[in-house]
């Protein structure tokens, strides 16, 4: 069984603000994994859809828009309803105070400006991996 | 999980047209490359493959192969076709990781009931395709998609092995690919079955179009086509898709490809094994004549396993 991550990355809502999802991107490229990139401006069906039609291990959104919880929780039912048992982590402007209620939701990891890129690849190859065994 | 019981797991839900199933067959294929025959052998007994059309999209980098295809596959769709997209990038020589973003020009097609599109890393593959190519279109004809469309790797002047791959190769090619001497260079240059000028919005598209047209003349390749399109204003991609429509057949049924893209998929076949072998020495380490002798034994060793499956 091979151990090649895949993960797609988007960027859900109104905000076109990507550089930091693109950065995010090509660190996990360096380190190993399979990044496919969606660009700025998804609906939560299609990056939905597209996680399932790539068959991808995680899906990293990146969300600077202030609209993380509705777009989460949007994103994480119709995860559900698909039956796709993809976890979803997230990046962004997110208040202290919405960690617990997003965590709650089922987000498996959020990253907050000051994050270092070695921390979050390492989190998300141990997500990762951990699903692959 | 064993490949095996994978492969039941997911086989009912595949013949369902369920695209999950699918997503993951295809994972299943690319993951388990040393079992792939045995995987494609018990399938085409499992679920009787359709007769697709597959579709070679090529040509370097920034031409605008994905906007191309998106045009182009929304003619298909409207038809009512299923069609299947392959979408391949490069993976990093030094960190085996890929940057997938083609996908990125046609979100519109993601939520298309009658569209799959599926990104690939071309895993070493140096051909402008991935080694798993001929599987995953073996895959998706079992799933029975009409059309079958790959866009290549950016590709360079001599990476051509879409041409085996696919029966009809379309060559994207730009107002500003160059003079006219590169169109009589070989490689990615011959192995078109038609040429599309996308861009003819940029000045000079005239001059280059009646370029490519002079060098067909002189070759006496009349049957090539050559048309110019421009993804940008939406213009041109009628024509082309009636073309492709019209000589469906005639591509489908050609038997002429058929003997070398069963050599180049064998050939394909032992690469990605030595590959796969040599993925777990080092370049600064090995010391070349014993690794020459284990490479040969592993061949031997591989050959003898694999040898009588197709």
């Amino acid at each position: 069984m091979s151990t090649r991550i895949r993960v797609l990355i988007a960027k859900p809502g109104l905000d076109g603000h990507d550089r930091g999802a693109k950065v995010l991107a090509r660190a996990l490229r360096d380190a190993g994994m399979e990044v496919i990139y969606t660009g700025i401006r998804r609906t939560p069906e299609e990056i939905v859809e597209a996680a399932i039609q790539e068959d991808v291990d995680l899906i990293g959104l990146s969300i600077l828009s202030g609209a993380h919880k509705k777009l989460c929780q949007k994103i994480l039912n119709l995860l559900k309803e698909k039956g796709a048992d993809i976890p979803v982590f997230l990046g962004g402007i997110i208040p202290e105070e919405d960690i617990p209620e997003l965590k709650e939701m089922g987000i498996i990891e959020i990253f907050t400006p000051g994050a270092s890129l070695k921390e979050i690849v390492e989190k998300v190859e141990d997500i990762a991996m951990e699903r692959k065994v | 999980m064993r490949w095996k019981e994978r492969y039941e797991q997911l086989l009912p839900k595949f013949k369902a047209q369920n695209k999950t199933a699918l997503a993951k067959m295809i994972s299943l294929l690319e993951d388990n490359y040393l079992q792939t025959w045995e995987i494609i052998s018990r399938l085409h007994s499992d679920v009787q493959p359709k007769n697709s059309y597959v579709l070679g999209v090529t040509g370097s980098p920034g031409v605008g192969k994905s906007s191309f295809i998106s045009r182009l596959v929304s003619f298909y769709s409207n038809k009512g076709q299923n069609i299947g997209i392959i979408l391949i990038d490069p993976s990093s020589p030094f960190s085996g990781g890929a940057f997938l973003g083609d996908r990125v020009r046609m979100f519109d097609l993601t939520n298309s009931s009658n569209v799959y599109i599926r990104s690939i890393a071309s895993r070493g593959a140096m051909g402008g395709v991935c080694n798993s190519i001929y599987d995953i279109i073996d895959v998706m004809k079992a799933f029975g998609f009409d059309t079958i469309i790959i866009e290549t790797v950016g590709t360079g002047q001599s990476e051509i092995d879409i041409f085996y791959a696919c029966d009809t190769t379309l060559l994207i090619l730009s107002p500003d690919s160059g003079d006219e001497i590169q169109i009589y260079k070989a490689g990615i240059m011959e192995i078109a079955d038609c040429y599309i000028v996308n861009k003819i919005d940029l000045p000079n598209s005239k001059r280059f179009l009646m370029y490519l047209e002079n060098y067909l003349d002189s070759q006496n390749e009349g049957d090539k086509k050559v048309f110019g399109v421009s993804s940008i204003e939406n213009k041109g991609f009628e024509k082309v898709y009636e073309w492709l429509e019209s000589s469906r057949k005639y591509f489908q049924n050609s038997n002429l490809k058929e003997n070398l893209r069963k050599k180049s998929r064998v050939k394909n076949y032992l690469f990605h094994l030595i590959e796969n072998f040599l993925e777990g020495y080092s370049l600064e380490d090995q010391d070349t004549d014993s690794l020459k002798k284990d490479v040969i034994a592993f061949i031997c060793e591989e050959e003898g396993k694999n040898g009588n499956q197709n």
